[in-house]
């Protein structure tokens, strides 16, 4: 015998390529996750997506900050050219032409604002920029004058109604007349969320059936992580690296949270964060300090969270109550918890 | 006779090219399902949207233009940070070391986010990531 021939070794040859594929075929398919992470919106937007190649991911996060940034180029405060900033700087009772969108936001805005009896209010653009909050990166973190805050509050009193007439314009489009005078557009706490309803409507029209969004506060999801759902942290309120409760999702839900951790400055020895009460014109002091509201859409759980927020414990939950859909986790400073009985999640112990 | 005289002897030229080749074959999907597929890196997004790429293997403070100006990073012991950074009110606040590939670390007002990326922890099955998404 000399050699084993070419021939002869063609099955094993085979056996051995049929190996590979198979090592090959049967990887695990752990890296169908895909996560990005960007600065928009003034935070850090986090996107996964599961059971998408590459370029199907790529697409479909392309598609989400396309969203965001759209509505942050009109909803912006920030922003000098977008509409918000337009309308906040022009003669008051102007007549504008707004778009689709813009009235949806904003229409949802004062519907919350009218639910939760002025609790939250997306006029108080002054308001947040006289304590520093209006951009983020203010240098000095000071309490602001009290007359500063009397006054708006005075002129507030005088007209409890927010002031938009809507009409139409003479293109026969949806026009507003504005003339809240002591109001100044601030979609902080709303836009964000709609901007999250967007962006997954886009993945889910691209064919992406499983996703997750986190922005800050907010959170959106679809589906699963093939059968596992989608396993979320909600921070500690007082200790930073510390996650409180968990919630293990599966299907579409938005969840946002609230709270007065993540901007604020010690002063008086409080803390002055960014939260604040229409009706004080300083940081909402109702006891709460993390709510976290669940809802099939993330515009209304933006919002809401931010309303049970300065509602306190006993309105805050009457308010969720009342409203189909809606659960919440509210934590007050005094260690008080509770959660609503449809409230996906749970509490860490020893959290 | 050694071992590599029987084989020599006993095989034919053909038989030793196929023999290489299974043996490059086995070893490629042994390599391509358990191994690592790559170095893990730094992938650094200025305020201005673009991305610098970084060795994580490799030590190196370097400074990265941010919107409230220079902000230094360093890589050191495979591990990366924000050295220097201007956060305000505490927005910023996704900072310290990070040393896995799909953790992050940012300067919000300044603009800059820092991502790992690779192989190794990004092969992690579901289950072993502790949370997908932590809500703030």
């Amino acid at each position: 015998m000399r050699g084993l021939h070419l021939k002869k070794a063609i099955p094993l040859l085979m056996l051995l390529a049929f190996l590979c594929f198979w090592l090959v075929w049967k990887r695990p398919s752990h890296q169908e996750l895909h996560t990005t992470t960007r600065l928009a919106m003034g935070t850090l937007v986090k996107v996964s997506t599961w059971g998408t190649t590459a370029s199907e991911d790529d697409n479909g996060v392309n598609l989400v900050f396309a969203k965001i940034n759209a509505v942050e180029s009109w909803a912006s405060k920030q922003i000098p050219s977008s509409l918000v900033s337009r309308i906040n700087h022009a003669q008051k009772g102007t007549v504008w032409d707004v778009p689709e969108e813009w009235v949806t936001v904003v229409k949802a805005a004062l519907e919350i604002r009218t639910l939760s009896d002025g609790a939250f209010d997306p006029g108080l653009g002054y308001l947040l920029d006289l304590w520093g909050f209006g951009n983020g990166v203010a240098e000095e973190a000071k309490i602001p004058e009290t007359e500063k805050i009397s006054a708006w509050l005075d002129a507030r009193n005088k007209q409890p109604d927010f002031g938009i007439q809507w009409v139409q314009s003479t293109h026969g489009n949806q026009a507003i007349q504005w003339g809240g005078f002591s109001y100044e557009l601030d979609l902080g706490g709303i836009a964000k969320g709609y901007a999250m309803d967007l962006a997954m409507e886009s993945l889910k029209r691209s064919g992406i059936a499983n996703a997750l969004i986190v922005a800050g506060g907010d959170m959106i999801i679809a589906g699963s992580k093939g059968g596992t759902p989608w396993r979320i942290g909600i921070q500690h309120p007082r200790e930073h690296d510390k996650v409180m409760a968990f919630a293990e999702i599966t299907g579409d839900m938005a969840m946002s949270t609230s709270g007065d951790y993540e901007r604020f400055f010690m002063a008086n020895g409080e803390r002055q964060h960014h939260i604040l009460d229409p009706k004080t014109g300083r940081p909402s002091r109702s006891g709460l300090i993390s709510v976290s509201i669940q809802t099939a859409k993330s515009i209304q759980a933006d919002a809401l969270s931010t309303a049970v927020f300065v509602l306190g414990m006993a309105k805050g939950k009457a308010l969720i109550e009342k409203l189909h859909g809606v659960e919440g986790m509210l934590v007050h400073e005094n260690g008080e918890r509770w959660k609503s009985p449809g409230f996906k999640g749970q509490w860490l112990e020893g959290s | 006779m050694t071992a590599l005289e029987a084989w020599t002897r006993c095989t034919h030229v053909a038989d030793r090219w196929l023999a290489l080749l299974c043996a490059l074959l086995v070893m490629g999907a042994c390599i391509e399902t358990l191994g690592d597929s790559g170095e893990e890196i730094v992938v650094i997004r200025d305020a201005q949207a673009k991305e610098t790429l970084w060795p994580l293997g490799r030590d190196k403070v370097s400074q990265v233009q941010g919107k409230l100006g220079p902000v230094q990073v360093e890589v050191r012991d495979r591990r990366v940070r924000l050295l220097e950074y201007r956060s305000p009110r505490l927005v910023g606040t996704m900072t310290g070391w990070i040393h896995r590939a799909g953790q992050v670390t940012a300067c919000i007002p300044c603009g800059i986010v820092i991502q790992i990326k690779g192989n190794r922890a990004e092969k992690m099955t579901p289950a072993q990531d502790t949370y997908d998404g932590i809500i703030r």
